[in-house]
């Protein structure tokens, strides 16, 4: 019984432990252990970010659908899913995001993603998910962009060296635009 | 003894409350354009007639003309594939499209069902391609904005199907959604209450209905 007991408080240590480790105050871009060949080493943004405050539940879901209605003139149009006072869920897509600068010249393409207000008394956590890139190729059957899976960005090569044409731009731009709606909402 | 009961129940509790509800609905962020069910293996969810899912590869498996009219399944590469006809499933999500079984007879509700692939997936309105639908086709030497847009879709609304198309949209599409006043008062903006929105019009009919 005492080895149940000891596995049991082994697992909500090990629970709590990984919950610390993907919630942090900013969106930034870390270095994994993934390597793919001719690509380079994958890095992955923390997918969350907590926003603390002394508000009730229903008081950060006002002010959460506020801040969306500030951005739109129909809320509805951003929302996905709505469960008062506990989640909103949004699609966004900025133009531009992904960005990318190789012998002087700069490609640009849309991101599309999900952000997911879950909503406590006194917290809101704001998960960044389903990033999708867009991309229009030069020839296809409908003409339509192409949404593909963005899991991560390769920042560096294989040897550890950074890619002169994503790190501290790529990275750096698609942290500002989520840090950015962070600190528009903390502020808001 | 209880104590570790009142432990594993805790922990159970904190466990079924980090999991995600599993939602198919979709947004309003697609196009009028025509689109294809492919046939090789994807990551894809087959939704079955109980409401089971089986998550692994999936795959279109037969077809008439550009109609699906099954998909194939397996859990991993190597594995032997399943077959599964619009009869046993309840949706099929594959390739970001959400493919519905529905009545293959429009005017019936009950007989055989076929697959239709959805535009907009949504908890009180969906919308759906026609199969005989006519499509945009540019006449060679000639300009076209809307190449490849169906110019008639099928919206589902309370189990009953009806057919819009893009010479007669606003009235007919105005009719189905008129027990939702907030609706009703946005189709005044005909900029936005237009054919080729008609993915963004279905959203925003899901989103307020409720209200």
């Amino acid at each position: 019984m005492k080895l149940i007991l000891k596995i049991c408080i082994f697992v909500f240590v090990l629970v709590v432990q990984a919950q610390d480790k993907i919630s942090s105050d900013v969106f930034k871009y870390t270095m994994t252990d993934e390597k793919k060949a001719f690509i380079g080493i994958k890095s992955i943004m923390n997918p969350s970010v907590f926003i603390n405050n002394e508000l009730t539940a229903s008081q950060n879901y006002t002010k959460v659908y506020a801040y969306i209605k500030s951005k739109y003139e129909y809320p509805e149009d951003a929302i996905i899913s709505n469960s008062k006072p506990k989640l909103l869920v949004i699609q966004e897509t900025a133009s531009s995001l992904y960005t990318s600068v190789s012998m002087g010249f700069s490609s640009s393409f849309d991101i599309r993603y999900n952000i997911r207000f879950e909503i406590q008394d006194g917290v809101i956590k704001c998960t960044v998910d389903n990033m999708l890139l867009g991309s229009t190729p030069a020839i296809n059957r409908t003409m339509e962009t192409e949404w593909n899976p963005l899991t991560g960005l390769y920042l560096h090569k294989k040897n550890g060296k950074p890619k002169k044409s994503m790190k501290g731009i790529t990275d750096v731009k698609i942290e500002n635009h989520f840090n950015k709606i962070i600190d528009s909402l903390q502020t808001f | 003894m209880k104590k570790i009961n009142i432990l594993l129940w805790l922990i159970i509790g904190f466990g079924s409350q980090a999991q995600n509800t599993t939602s198919y609905f979709n947004n309003g962020n697609t196009s009028t354009q025509i689109k294809y069910v492919g046939a090789s293996w994807l990551p894809g969810t087959i939704v079955m007639e109980d409401g089971s899912e089986l998550k692994g590869d999936v795959r279109g498996s037969s077809y008439v003309g550009n109609d699906i009219k099954s998909f194939k399944y397996r859990t991993k590469k190597g594995e032997k594939a399943r077959r599964f006809k619009a009869d046993e499933c309840k949706l099929v999500m594959y390739d970001g499209l959400i493919i519905l079984s529905l009545p293959k007879n429009i005017k019936k509700k009950s007989g055989k069902r076929k697959f239709y692939v959805a535009i907009y997936y949504g908890e009180h309105l969906s919308v759906f391609q026609n199969p005989k639908a006519d499509v945009a086709s540019r006449t060679p030497g000639s300009t076209m904005f809307n190449e490849n847009q169906m110019l008639s879709f099928l919206v589902l609304k309370d189990n009953e199907i009806d057919k819009l198309t893009k010479f007669r949209f606003r009235k007919p599409m105005s009719k189905i959604c008129k027990d939702n006043e907030k609706f009703i008062t946005r189709t005044k903006d005909k900029k936005w209450f237009r054919y080729d929105n008609i993915y963004k019009i279905a959203h925003y009919y899901n989103q307020t209905k409720s209200k």
